[in-house]
């Protein structure tokens, strides 16, 4: 189709109801960019009004929607351990500019998160363990709210026994205070010896 | 593409009350309440609040009837775009967010309790937490996942200080986890993660600060954006400009949320909203295309096809049908931010 061929008045009604064959469709979108005279044939045709207003009213119309509109625990968690897509990042980003009972629960957790161990949970035995539990999915290093926090050692890691939750491990003296006390030791022994 | 899966329908009973103002249609809709709500409302209040006393459970019962009701009456005046597909459903999930959303306005303290309770468990120190087939987030160790978590009345319930003991609690910092552990062994099984909150609540003595004030995006939004071109000589011109910064705006949006608000759009008929782009002379399809990330032969194989529901909407980009709503929220509600700036400006 050229721009000498004009468009047909059946075409440009056509085009307006969304009634013409995907094949023609873009070939006559094609000829109505380059056509000044079909085009304005088109806007003879088509309500620009009607569709403006129609637009701004389904903008401002509130959704049926029925999940809360409030972030969820699983929301807030990846948003704390970065673990969260990028759709969802800037969702409740968004949300928390507005929510202030959101923004305050997504502070909250972020604080007492910094007196847990980082590491999230290996995946339970059980198959139904879910979300709670689970292994977050991998994310690119630009997907996260911000860069996850240097992981901290586990509380049953190392060549110490385990503490119990909440129990404070013994203390331990570095290595080299351990030495030094056993050289002195047996300095003090060789000395007593002589 | 088959359109049945790409368009969810109406619940038929609610599509017969779409544009009907006649008195039938009112004794419809009361009835329709009575049966698909009510129980609905019930049974949230019931599972969900089992806790509260009875006047308060009463009253959050009554805030999700009005709401749902609401929500018939604006279908019935075609005010709502997007299909309920099950009003049962509907009206459940609604009810069960609804009470939800109540605790954490009135107890924020509680709230925050409960969410801390919940991230020990994702932190390997022998709690784990798994979401029953009912949806409801338990706590337990990890030998306890195969078994079925304690339901109310608990068996701390009327004697918690017994029940406790004298160990030491927390509601915060490092000794919140082994408290954690403390309930869940003398439980012997595993225990909804808001009991967990509520039983440590109740055993130190906290009291919350008082309600939150709800300040969702879904209540917030200008409507300064909406246009109204009246019947003037440039009524026509008024309406492109209006069209032209929308698109600029849906142009600078993030590609997802603009393909998930603008795959969806509807006006209160179900007619798709998209074509009305390029219908004014906006944007060509070539551009439109662009926009949603395809190719303008198989944009104009979907034109008839519009609007999409969420679910074809997320498999289209790869995201759940709830990414997709919140996404387009986020880009409604921005579009109709920027809109109204430029108004004023």
């Amino acid at each position: 189709m050229t721009a000498a061929d004009h468009l047909s008045l059946e075409q440009v009604r056509a085009y307006v109801r969304g009634a013409l064959h995907p094949s023609t469709l873009v070939a006559t979108d094609d000829h109505l960019e380059a056509c000044a005279a079909c085009r304005a044939a088109l806007a003879r045709e088509s309500d620009a009004s009607f569709g403006a207003e129609a637009f701004g009213r389904a903008l401002a119309a509130p959704e049926a929607r029925p999940e809360s509109p409030h972030a969820s625990f699983e929301l807030l968690r990846g948003a704390v351990d970065g673990t969260l897509s990028s759709i969802d990042r800037q969702w409740v980003e968004a949300h928390v500019r507005l929510c202030m009972m959101c923004a305050e629960e997504l502070t909250d957790l972020e604080r007492f998160a910094t007196v847990l161990p980082v590491r999230p949970a290996a995946a339970a035995p059980s198959a139904s363990v879910a979300a709670d539990a689970g292994t977050p999915p991998p994310v690119s290093s630009h997907d996260v709210l911000r860069p996850a926090r240097p992981r901290l050692p586990r509380l049953d890691e190392g060549d110490e026994p385990p503490a119990r939750y909440g129990e404070t491990a013994p203390p331990t003296l570095p290595i080299w205070i351990k030495l030094a006390a056993g050289a002195s030791l047996v300095a003090i022994l060789q000395l007593w010896a002589c | 593409m088959a359109v049945d899966a790409l368009q969810q329908e109406w619940d038929p009973r609610l599509k017969a009350l779409i544009g009907d103002a006649s008195p039938r249609a009112s004794e419809r809709l009361a009835a329709l309440a009575l049966r698909a709500i009510d129980p609905a409302v019930r049974h949230a209040t019931t599972t969900q609040l089992a806790h509260l006393t009875a006047a308060d459970r009463a009253d959050v019962a009554t805030m999700c009837r009005d709401r749902l009701t609401a929500l018939l009456r604006a279908v019935q005046k075609g005010e709502r775009t997007v299909p309920v597909a099950d009003l049962e459903d509907f009206a459940r999930a609604s009810a069960e967010a609804m009470c939800r959303d109540y605790l954490r306005r009135t107890r924020p303290a509680l709230a925050k309790l409960a969410n801390r309770v919940r991230l020990i468990a994702t932190r390997g120190v022998g709690i784990v937490g798994w979401t029953t087939p009912k949806g409801q987030p338990v706590l337990g160790l990890p030998a306890w996942t195969d078994q079925l978590p304690l339901e109310a009345p608990f068996p701390w319930h009327g004697r918690v200080k017994d029940w406790w003991g004298k160990g030491h609690a927390a509601v915060d910092g490092p000794a919140l986890t082994p408290t954690v552990v403390r309930v869940l062994e003398l439980a012997g099984a595993p225990v909804p993660s808001e009991a967990v909150a509520a039983v440590i609540f109740e055993v130190t003595g906290s009291a919350d600060t008082g309600p939150r004030v709800d300040a969702s995006p879904e209540g917030d939004e200008p409507e300064l954006a909406v246009l109204d071109a009246g019947v003037g000589p440039d009524h026509l011109a008024i309406a492109r400009r209006y069209l032209e910064r929308a698109w600029k705006e849906l142009i600078a949006m993030p590609p997802q949320m603009r393909a998930s608000l603008l795959l969806s759009l509807r006006d209160h008929h179900g007619s798709a909203l998209l074509p009305v782009f390029h219908c004014a002379g906006v944007t060509p399809l070539r551009l439109v295309a662009e926009a949603l990330g395809m190719k303008a032969d198989e944009t104009a194989a979907i034109w008839a096809h519009l609007p999409w529901d969420d679910k074809a909407i997320g498999r289209r980009l790869g995201l759940t049908g709830l990414q997709v709503l919140n996404a387009r929220t986020v880009a409604r509600s921005r579009l109709l931010k920027h809109m109204a700036l430029g108004d004023r400006e």
